[in-house]
């Protein structure tokens, strides 16, 4: 009896179900198809270096309005930093914001430089960078400060 | 007669093209997908709603990515502290600012991408501005990395 159910058997011809796999493949598939959009970057803040300093300095226009922006850090501050426009200090982001608008409507060829401080995070950069886009200033350029201040 | 044999086939249809084709894609898909984070660390970048997507970003630009204890990486390899390599920097940048596209004044037209930590010291993107705006390097655009602002509306905090 054994012996007939395993010729039996052996007489089936095996055949290996490929649906599941095939949908499993193209599933897969689909998923890295889509999912390869989603791979890109969020988002950018444009800026630029200062080409006055260095060995091919060019002349900077002084007639342009000047805004420079110190950022240093502050354990007493709300936001974990001071914000300073021309060494005038910035009690809050919003009038930060309204002074940059302000020099901005009075010159639109008005440039920004950032100088960080000891202590400063990109973070911090970002947050001051961004507001000063609010104001629509968008001449941004970042200065040197003695890094071993 | 010939048209009893033809009904006696039974059609088949052969799969093994097909999953050769479908898998050759994934094995792409893997690849590529990969590749495309390879530029990008994984940090916790600052969130801003002013920021531009980073759409069509121009050919050649290069991506720097600078972790929160300040290492610099470029395509997951990671040169050390900024403070440990700044002749490694150096000499990276330089090799790959090579390849840049030049304007009059031999300033590179490429952007330069830099993806920092949140919480990251800006005196090591500092050192790397200091080097991108050497003789020989000359990269005065720069790109840095945001997220943007999940409530935009309501605005960051006013003080």
């Amino acid at each position: 009896m054994a012996s007939k159910i395993t010729e039996q058997a052996a007489k089936e011809e095996t055949v290996m179900q490929m649906t599941p796999m095939i949908d499993v493949t193209i599933l897969l598939l689909i998923f890295f198809m889509c999912s390869i959009k989603f791979k890109l970057l969020d988002g950018k803040l444009a800026a630029y270096l200062p080409r006055d300093v260095g060995v091919n300095a060019t002349p900077a226009d002084e007639m342009m309005e000047k805004i420079d922006i110190d950022i240093k850090l502050s354990d007493k501050a709300r936001l974990g930093f001071t914000m300073e426009i021309n060494n005038k200090k910035m009690p809050t982001l919003k009038r930060f914001s309204d002074t940059v608008a302000d020099y901005h409507r009075r010159d639109p060829e008005a440039k920004a430089t950032i100088y960080a401080h000891k202590g400063v995070q990109y973070g911090h950069v970002v947050r001051v960078v961004n507001e000063c886009l609010r104001a629509r200033l968008t001449q941004i350029t970042f200065g040197g400060v003695a890094l071993d201040e | 007669m010939g048209k009893k044999q033809e009904h006696d086939f039974e059609l088949q249809m052969n799969m093994t093209p097909m999953i050769d084709v479908v898998f050759n894609l994934i094995i792409f898909f893997m690849i590529v997908t990969d590749l495309t984070q390879q530029e990008l660390e994984d940090l916790v970048l600052p969130k801003a709603d002013k920021c531009q997507k980073d759409e069509n970003p121009e050919d050649k630009r290069m991506i720097i990515n600078i972790t929160r204890p300040g290492h610099y990486v470029v395509k997951r390899r990671d040169c050390g502290n900024v403070d440990d390599c700044i002749d490694e920097i150096r000499r990276h940048l330089a090799a790959q600012v090579k390849f840049f596209d030049r304007e009059d004044d031999g300033a590179s037209k490429q952007p330069i991408l830099i993806r920092a930590d949140s919480e990251t010291e800006f005196k090591y993107i500092q050192k790397v501005m200091q080097i991108c705006g050497e003789e020989g390097i000359k990269i005065y655009k720069i790109e840095l990395a945001c997220s943007f602002e999940e409530d935009a509306k309501s605005g960051p905090p006013t003080d």
